[in-house]
């Protein structure tokens, strides 16, 4: 049985009573263990895909499988990093980590708690920002320690939405390379959204190309972990998978020119 | 300019000068309360001037010092009329002469403030925060609150102070209402008006309505609260003193009327100054709590 399963998942906004079908009947279904990229230019609908995975937006037709039960909103079996560094903002960074903590359900006293949380903290390599607020950390900073938030709510499956599209890019591969470790050392189902092409193929199992509404392609990436960015860009693996991502991806940019698309 | 030669330390000597040393026919008390005065003021400014080193501070001592000796020299030169404008002396020595009425005015003024404020925040609060959160009460009682609230509370205030079994419970309740609904209807517009990307991270956390309100946007919004807190006081101020005007038997309003009706300027001037002390007292608490309570911003 898989993971996650998403069937004949629709999805339409209505604003202003205009229509617009933000996902066409979607079908995917993800593994234990797996990490998939879904990868796409804006406005194909894949953050939305993750806001209706979040439980944040109910599907307006089809539905999502979660070990088999249906997803009815947000849950404790699934946690979210979002691209907007989301902490909490009059908590410190362990304190951010202990609230989710308390969030997984599980009962801890809180010398704990606050154990957890350092040890949270610390493998996001940031044990000395424990009692910094987020105000006075960096973006990738504060990211890491939404990492670590996310990672303290014991969550089997993660759910990224773009988290590191607001981050410089060298520190943006530190941390690309840092959660492929982690998120593989903890055995999470990772469903990871992105619109870097070299992002989704340095952290997927698979990746999953959509067009607007639509899934266009599911590539698997077989190339052995670790990646290392470096070492991938000269592979004929790596510019060949490169080379379809691209027509893949901007065949379809091609024909959406005139609306706003951000690569 | 150096700390001891400027114009703010050359004004306090003409002022300590013009105190022991200009000659007058017209009544003067004791100077001691007027130099107390006047020295405190100026140890505050060296205090502050060798801390921050800011010009402004010498600006403000020295317009201070300016005012004090105009006021001094008027009266003693005799160009003003002694009952209409007192002499400095004497309105500070009011200070000494009726400390114990003039502080059982501030106790009294206090605990009614405290009550109304204190019930006002906390309950514009807590229902502003469930208000705010749930669409269908916030757009019924938002309409309702528009229409109620812009009504200055100093015009019913006579009426409330004529309806009420005693005039605590009444200037308690003028102070509620002045504070209650700007702190309601300000908690309704944050609530709803917040940060989604907060709510949104809080929701994935699948965090629980009660959680949501005090451990989520209570938090939040405190800053907010907590700023909004002097002007709130100010307000309260100005509705007690005027509920004190009509009906008080103690307080600081009361300690300005009374003395008006026996045309004892000054003793309403003292009073004036007073009110002007305690105000500035508790907006200085305010900002002190709100820099102890938000470390995060």
């Amino acid at each position: 049985m898989s993971k996650i399963e998403i069937r004949n998942l629709s999805f339409t906004y209505e604003d202003n009573h205009q229509r617009f079908e933000a996902l066409k009947k979607i079908d995917l279904s993800i593994r234990e263990g797996e990490f998939v990229c879904i990868l796409g230019p804006s406005g194909c609908g894949k953050s939305t895909l993750l806001t209706v995975l979040e439980g944040l937006e109910k599907s307006t037709d089809g539905e999502i499988l979660i070990d088999g039960e249906k997803v009815e909103g947000p849950g404790k079996n699934r946690a979210v990093v979002f691209q907007h560094y989301s902490l909490f903002p009059w908590l410190t960074a362990r304190d951010n980590v202990i609230f989710g903590i308390k969030q997984s359900g599980k009962k801890y006293t809180r010398a704990e708690r606050k154990e957890l949380a350092d040890g949270y903290l610390k493998s996001v390599e940031l044990e000395e920002a424990a009692k910094k607020y987020p105000s006075q950390l960096s973006g990738g900073m504060q990211q890491r320690v939404a990492i670590a938030r996310a990672m303290a709510m014991e969550a089997d499956i993660l759910l990224m939405d773009e988290p590191f599209g607001a981050i410089d890019p060298k520190l943006r591969q530190e941390l690309q390379e840092f959660f492929s470790k982690l998120s593989k050392e903890k055995g999470k189902t990772v469903l990871f959204v992105t619109h870097d092409i070299d992002e989704a193929i340095l952290l997927a199992d698979r990746i999953v190309v959509m067009e607007p509404g639509k899934i266009r392609a599911e590539i698997p990436v077989t190339i052995p972990y670790p990646r290392r960015k470096e070492e991938l860009a000269g592979t004929d693996d790596y510019r060949k998978l490169h080379q379809k991502l691209i027509s893949l991806f901007h065949n379809r940019v091609a024909e959406e020119i005139g609306e706003e698309v951000v690569l | 300019m150096s700390i001891l030669v400027n114009r703010a330390n050359i004004a306090f000597l003409i002022n300590i000068f013009l105190v022991l040393f200009l000659k007058t026919d017209q009544e003067v008390e004791s100077p001691i309360a007027y130099l107390a005065v006047i020295v405190f003021a100026e140890v505050l400014f060296l205090v502050k001037y060798i801390k921050d080193r800011r010009k402004s501070a010498i600006d403000i001592a020295f317009i201070t010092f300016l005012f004090l000796g105009i006021w001094e020299s008027a009266y003693k030169l005799g160009f003003t009329h002694p009952v209409l404008v007192p002499a400095p002396e004497n309105v500070f020595y009011v200070f000494i002469e009726q400390k114990e009425l003039m502080l059982a005015g501030v106790v009294s003024s206090l605990v009614l403030l405290a009550w109304g404020v204190g019930l006002a925040v906390i309950l514009g609060v807590f229902l502003g925060l469930f208000t705010g959160w749930i669409p269908r009460l916030r757009e019924a009682v938002v309409p309702i609150a528009n229409v109620i609230s812009p009504i200055p509370p100093l015009v019913y205030t006579p009426y409330v102070v004529a309806v009420m079994p005693t005039f605590k419970i009444a200037s308690i309740f003028v102070i509620f209402s002045a504070v209650f609904w700007p702190t309601f209807q300000t908690m309704i517009a944050r609530v709803s008006g917040m940060d989604p990307k907060i709510i949104q991270s809080a929701k994935v956390m699948n965090v629980s309505t009660p959680k949501m309100l005090f451990q989520v946007i209570l938090p939040y919004t405190l800053p907010d609260i907590i700023g909004g807190l002097p002007g709130t006081l100010r307000g309260a101020f100005l509705c007690l003193t005027g509920a004190e005007l009509l009906g008080a038997t103690s307080g600081l309003g009361y300690f300005v009327k009374k003395f008006s009706d026996y045309a004892d300027y000054t003793n309403v001037i003292a009073g004036i100054v007073l009110m002007g002390i305690v105000v500035t007292i508790i907006d200085v608490l305010v900002k002190k709590l709100e820099s102890s309570l938000i470390k995060w911003k």
